[in-house]
């Protein structure tokens, strides 16, 4: 069983993702906030699993709550969900550890995939999106030996990037299933990255991935 | 035929022709000129009533006064276009400021100068060749040849096609260079460009606003019904209450977004909303009431002259520009004693300037942040731009002071 915690400001989008969660037998919605503040308060008492984060909230706004949230010991998953996929507040949330995000328009079996893949962690959201996000950011200094990476760690972070599974990156590379686990845990660790959502941020941003000859 | 691509040598001769063309009515302005010049020194020899070199500002001066008369910039900018091939922004303002009327002039007085020269090779000089060249391609001696001898058939050939070659590739950089510098006299001044780039960014400003009406107003309303609907889908069959509220609420936000997007298509119909003129002078109390409402305490001078003096809207409003960023940034700095605004015109009659000042705490030796690219450089940039002076720092009491001073153009 997956808990949730729903995030914001408008309590119609609240009640529609929560009956959305609970049609399905493995997630249940253990509590829902107004803003920010309320939110650090209510996660602080009922550690969940996961939130599902508004970004822009008056207040104390997602990233900002997100950056709380991700202070707590242990921290949730935070899953940011915004009406656009362009809005830059999705990129800094993503920066500073959201673990994916989610359009409001998604189909409900998007939603309820989005919240078990964040609660999992074995998969990136939306890599076409989240390159695109990375894209209109400030340019980044390609510095592809920052993390000194093998070329095999290299090889799985560029396939993370492109939002393939763990399973998917081992048949892909023809490796084991537990040696693609670990080379994952590396460059996690490489990285500083807390999710493989994070790590590919970090990739982009600091063009160890995909980006364009500047 | 294509356009002065230069790749092309169709295109290439074409707009060398033109470019001739554009010299040769220079030429035609100059040889009127001349006629005038030349009528007057035989009346002025006549009649000996004046010395001699009378004739010459008599006839200079309405060269350079050409280019003042209205319509004339008109003329020489399409010229410049049609004929020079000029690609470059070149502007006919509304309203002819001092700089664009001198450059006008002297850019008038170049096309004929310039222009003179070139006719005056072409139609003197070439044909002159041509008399000369059957006697020098036979061996006889010119009378302007210096040496002893005939120059020889060979040798005379070769001044001959020389000579021709030289006079064309005159012609050619001539107007190559009159293409070239024609934005510089015609084009845009740096005044120009800064009230071009504040009204691009005032439509930046405009359509950032609607965007973000599109974003929180209608995108929020639409993905509310997606959201609902997929929600409503998911529990009709087993909580059909729960799916009808989810109807209700779809029902309502599409509605309200309905309403939303007619008044705002409304406004869109209704043509460009009048541009709020940027504040200036006039806006200095509100200012200040504004400030004072959010708490800061303010000590102001207004010179009550400002009132009865028209000064340019650019003056004006770099002067409201210059009070409210350093307002800001003593506010930022909050509270520590008085902050003081004094504005004020100095100065003679015909080099009147206009000042502000803003003294405020020095915020502990820290000076006051940049703010979005548009703080002190800007103003700064502003002040330059304008002809005034900027200085900011600590005034020597402990305090932190701005002051600006502006030249009030004596037009206004």
């Amino acid at each position: 069983m997956t808990t949730v915690v729903l995030v914001d400001d408008e309590p119609m989008v609240r009640s529609g993702l929560r009956m959305i969660l609970e049609s399905v037998p493995d997630l249940r919605v253990v509590g829902e906030a107004g803003d920010g503040a309320e939110a650090v308060a209510l996660v602080r008492a009922v550690r969940p699993d996961v939130v599902c984060m508004d970004v822009r909230m008056p207040g104390v706004d997602g990233i900002r709550a997100t950056e709380l949230l991700l202070a707590l010991e242990p921290p949730p998953k935070v899953l940011v969900v915004t009406t656009f996929s362009s809005d830059d507040h999705v990129f800094e949330a993503l920066r500073v550890g959201a673990a994916g995000f989610l359009l409001k328009r998604a189909s409900a079996e998007e939603v309820v995939n989005a919240v078990r893949a964040v609660a999992a962690g074995d998969q990136l959201l939306y890599p076409e999106a989240v390159r695109e996000l990375a894209l209109r950011q400030l340019r980044p200094r390609p510095d592809p030996h920052a993390f000194a990476l093998t070329a095999r760690e290299a090889e799985v972070l560029a396939l993370m990037a492109q939002g393939l599974s763990n399973a998917e990156i081992a048949a892909s590379l023809v490796l084991g299933l537990e040696t693609v686990r670990t080379h994952v845990a590396k460059v996690l660790a490489k990285l500083g990255a807390r999710d493989r959502t994070q790590a590919v941020v970090v990739a982009y941003t600091r063009g160890l991935v995909g980006l364009p000859p500047s | 035929m294509t356009a002065a691509g230069g790749a092309v040598p169709g295109s290439r001769v074409r707009r060398i022709l033109l470019r001739t063309a554009f010299l040769l009515a220079g030429a035609a302005l100059c040889l009127a000129f001349l006629l005038l010049q030349t009528g007057l020194v035989q009346v002025v020899r006549q009649s000996g009533v004046a010395p001699l070199w009378v004739a010459v500002p008599v006839v200079v001066a309405p060269v350079l006064l050409l280019g003042l008369l209205p319509g004339v910039r008109e003329v020489e900018v399409a010229a410049a276009r049609s004929l020079l091939g000029v690609r470059a922004e070149l502007v006919t303002p509304d309203h002819l400021r001092a700089e664009h009327r001198w450059r006008c002039a002297v850019w008038v007085s170049l096309h004929v100068v310039v222009g003179g020269v070139a006719g005056a090779a072409l139609v003197v000089g070439l044909p002159g060749l041509v008399t000369e060249a059957p006697a020098l391609v036979a061996g006889r001696r010119p009378g302007w040849w210096p040496g002893p001898g005939a120059p020889g058939a060979l040798l005379g050939l070769l001044l001959v096609v020389l000579g021709t070659a030289l006079v064309v590739a005159a012609v050619v950089m001539a107007g190559a260079a009159m293409a070239r510098w024609a934005p510089w006299f015609l084009g845009p001044t740096w005044r120009d460009r800064l009230l071009l780039a504040e009204d691009r960014l005032a439509r930046e400003a405009q359509h950032q606003r609607l965007a973000r009406e599109l974003h929180d107003g209608i995108g929020h309303a639409l993905s509310l019904i997606s959201l609902q609907a997929v929600a409503g889908r998911r529990v009709v069959g087993v909580e059909p209450a729960r799916a009808e509220a989810s109807l209700q609420v779809i029902e309502q936000t599409a509605r309200s977004a309905l309403d939303e997007l007619d008044a705002m298509l409304g406004s869109l119909r209704d043509g460009p909303v009048p541009r709020r003129p940027a504040p200036g002078v006039a806006d200095l109390e509100r200012l200040v009431a504004t400030h004072r409402a959010l708490g800061l305490q303010l000590e102001t001078e207004l010179d009550p002259e400002l009132g009865s003096t028209a000064l340019p809207g650019l003056v004006s409003s770099t002067v409201h520009q210059v009070a409210a960023e350093a307002l800001a940034n003593a506010a930022r700095y909050g509270p520590g004693g008085p902050v003081r605004l004094r504005v004020g015109l100095a100065g003679e009659p015909h080099r009147r300037r206009v000042g502000v000042e803003v003294t405020s705490r020095a915020a502990g030796g820290a000076q006051p942040r940049r703010t979005g690219g548009r703080g002190l450089r800007g103003m700064a940039e502003r002040v330059d731009v304008l002809g005034g002076t900027m200085t900011a720092g600590p005034d020597g009491h402990g305090r932190w002071a701005v002051a600006v001073e502006l030249p009030v153009p004596e037009s206004s």
